[in-house]
């Protein structure tokens, strides 16, 4: 009798928190979402067709997004050229693997923007030893004036000028033991937030340590350094 | 087990709490006071004055009365009561009463106190009106209290014995502003006695009932019974009756009250919707007396507002003389757009010299009131005002929030000055952003020739062309000035 009765709790409340999670998905999350894998064949007809594939679009909706001047070609820039040239500066900067298996291409950036005049490629990176963490990289293809620049991400590293470009020791929970042990102190009173995954491969943490104010520091997820540290006073 | 016990109690108090949530239970106590009240229910038929009314409370005021019906000797309590309903008996006679439900059609519950502590509750609800409320207020609203008159179907030996009566009912029950703040038209047929009430000073407010009539035949008797407490709570009871009727025939003693009522901005207030010269003179007065005043600025703006809120063509001397002399008083926006027709040099010269010392402020706000400056003379001027202005002003370093409310006047009504306008700015902005804005604005005229003078400006000045960092940024403010001059060229936007 007792059985079947602490199984229904613990069901109900994992159920719970399973639902509560589901409500408020994490960033990284909403991004995953909103991405595809990118294809391994070349071309953005292949990449469109990929994207379309990807949900349940219907012919309405594909030709409404085209309308609104998502997923197309575009008469203004050579946008084949731009996004495999954007694919292949990713592929000799993290390697070839590494980019098809953790990197997703945001298919909602693929708009020319007319009143910007600049085309943006998103990509996010999800590493394969961190969770709830994600980089996002952008190739920006600027036209104005006649004048045509592509502008590539700064905030990704190149694996052949640094081995351990792409290798991330530094998981949350030691992030947050660091920040601990040469932050915080010992006091077990003071809370810490689950940190921020930054585009910079740094947790970014913000704690109020009360009394001592709020701290804000990040922690290089490759190295475990603290930098930046910050203290603040709330004047409430 | 633990887990056994806990889930049904669990649940239980989940239910329960929220059945209750869903029942909320009005607190009508807070909503009127309960009154101790004197029923005059055995007593009607008898007029009040002859009852058993000592002198003493003829004196004393309304609040002293009110606070008396608290007295813990009966007798006291009892002369309290008539005396609130001698005092004010006058202002809301029985004929006024019984008009009471189209004000109050609500119902109440009765009950009474007896001399033994004990409580009768009226048998059912009555509709306020034929439960006569009398209200004995002040307009201050401390001392608000309805008297219960009519008889209750009560049993006679209780109502000999009733000490007093509280009434409840859902809603605030004000019969103070139902009846005299909010009834701009009374019936006719309490005019005779409300005049009756005036004529006998019963109260303050018969005359501000009075002048709800708007008889000119009147003016001299509420000359007369004006009353003569100036500032009671938040409304001025003196200056209500001139509020409700406006009449000529009361600019006469308004100019004659000048001196009493120089910082008095309900007199502005009254004096100002008259909009004929006697009204200026009044008002020119006040202006020049204020001079010196501590708190002059104040008393001022006061001024310019009543003026702006009945704005006439003979208040525009003393607007446009306001606006050159207190200049860091005047809101652009509650400029009355007549004041450019009736006086457009003066206006212009109060936009410029405004503009100006908005420009020559160091650490001041950078081009704020320039938007709203640039509406008004879009709604009212010429557009080779509008534009004059725009080119003598702008500059370099504007907010970017006013960045497209100030171009979307140029673009609203393009005129080839403005080209060398945007040239200067692109050459003297710092900002890339707003650089890339301006240069897109000229694009956007799809001019060849213009489109060649841009590309050679660039070539000319290299390092003034805008990043990609840039072009995102302004970006936005391009698809936002699309959205903002289609507003303003939709055909309801200027007068």
């Amino acid at each position: 009798m007792k059985k079947p009765t602490l199984f229904m709790l613990l069901f109900l409340t994992v159920a719970s928190i399973q639902a509560q999670r589901g409500m408020h998905p994490s960033e990284a999350e909403l991004k995953r979402q909103r991405s595809i894998p990118v294809p391994h064949a070349s071309g953005t007809d292949t990449l469109f067709s990929a994207i379309f594939q990807s949900g349940d679009w219907k012919e309405d909706a594909i030709r409404r997004f085209h309308e609104a001047g998502w997923c197309k070609p575009s008469d203004r820039i050579p946008l084949d050229s731009f996004y495999e040239a954007s694919r292949q500066w990713c592929i000799d900067r993290m390697g070839a693997d590494r980019f098809y298996r953790n990197v997703r291409i945001d298919w909602q950036s693929m708009k020319d923007e007319l009143s910007k005049d600049t085309y943006s490629i998103r990509f996010y990176y999800f590493p394969d030893s961190l969770t709830d963490a994600m980089v996002t990289f952008k190739f920006r293809y600027y036209y104005f004036m006649g004048r045509k620049e592509i502008y590539p991400p700064e905030n990704l590293r190149d694996i052949r000028l640094d081995t351990a470009a792409y290798s991330f020791p530094v998981t949350q929970q030691k992030a947050i033991q660091i920040a601990r042990d040469s932050v915080v102190g010992a006091d077990s009173a003071i809370k810490i937030r689950s940190p921020q995954f930054t585009d910079g491969f740094e947790w970014r943490f913000s704690i109020d340590t009360g009394k001592n104010g709020i701290k804000s520091f990040y922690i290089d997820a490759r190295t475990g350094l603290v930098r930046d540290l910050k203290v603040a006073w709330r004047i409430d | 087990m633990i887990m056994k016990g806990i889930l049904p109690l669990f649940l239980f108090i989940f239910f329960v709490s929220a059945g209750t949530a869903q029942t909320p239970r009005l607190d009508f106590e807070k909503q009127i006071a309960a009154l101790p009240c004197l029923t005059l229910a055995n007593r009607e038929a008898a007029p009040v004055s002859d009852s058993i009314v000592p002198d003493w409370w003829n004196a004393v005021d309304g609040e002293t009365l009110i606070k008396a019906l608290k007295h813990p000797a009966a007798n006291v309590r009892t002369a309290a009561t008539i005396g609130l309903v001698w005092k004010y008996k006058g202002l809301f006679a029985k004929e006024i009463l019984q008009e009471a439900p189209a004000f109050l059609n609500d119902t109440a519950s009765v009950w009474l106190k007896t001399p033994n502590n004990g409580r009768y509750w009226a048998p059912d609800r009555y509709p306020c009106g034929e439960l006569y409320f009398l209200v004995v207020a002040g307009l201050s609203g401390k001392n608000h209290i309805p008297l219960f008159v009519k008889t209750l179907p009560l049993p006679e030996e209780e109502k000999a014995g009733i000490m007093s009566l509280v009434v409840q009912s859902n809603t605030l029950l004000s019969c103070k502003d139902a009846l005299l703040m909010h009834t701009a038209n009374p019936p006719e047929k309490w005019y005779k006695s409300v005049r009756e009430q005036t004529e006998n000073d019963v109260s303050d407010l018969a005359v501000v009932c009075l002048s709800r009539y708007q008889h000119e035949a009147d003016i001299p008797l509420i000359l007369a019974h004006l009353p003569k407490t100036k500032k009671e709570g938040v409304i001025s009871l003196k200056w209500l009756p001139l509020q409700y009727f406006r009449h000529p025939g009361f600019l006469a003693y308004l100019l004659a009250d000048l001196d009493n009522n120089i910082t008095d901005r309900q007199y502005y207030g009254v004096v100002s919707p008259y909009k004929n010269d006697t009204a200026r003179q009044i008002l020119e007065q006040v202006y020049r007396r204020l001079e010196g005043h501590p708190q002059r600025d104040i008393y001022i703006k006061s001024l310019q507002r009543c003026m702006e809120e009945y704005y006439s063509p003979v208040y525009a001397p003393l607007l446009t003389k306001m606006m050159e002399q207190s200049m860091n008083l005047y809101s652009i926006k509650q400029l009355p757009n007549e004041l450019w027709r009736d006086t457009p040099d003066a206006v212009w010269t109060y936009l410029n010299a405004m503009m100006s010392a908005e420009l020559s402020r160091k650490n001041g706000l950078t081009h704020y009131y320039m938007p709203d400056m640039l509406a008004y003379l879009y709604r009212n001027a010429p557009s080779d005002s509008l534009r004059v202005f725009l080119i003598r002003y702008i500059r370099s370093g504007i907010y970017d929030s006013h960045l497209i409310q100030i171009t979307k006047y140029a673009l609203a009504d393009w005129h080839p000055d403005y080209e060398n306008m945007f040239f200067q700015l692109l050459e003297n902005e710092p900002n890339g952003a707003h650089r890339f804005f301006y240069a897109k604005m000229l694009l956007r005229q799809q001019n060849p020739e213009l489109e060649a003078r841009l590309g050679a400006f660039f070539r000319e000045h290299p390092a003034l062309f805008p990043t990609a960092e840039d072009a995102e940024k302004a970006g936005s403010w391009v698809s936002d000035l699309e959205y903002h001059l289609s507003e303003l060229l939709k055909p309801t936007s200027k007068k």
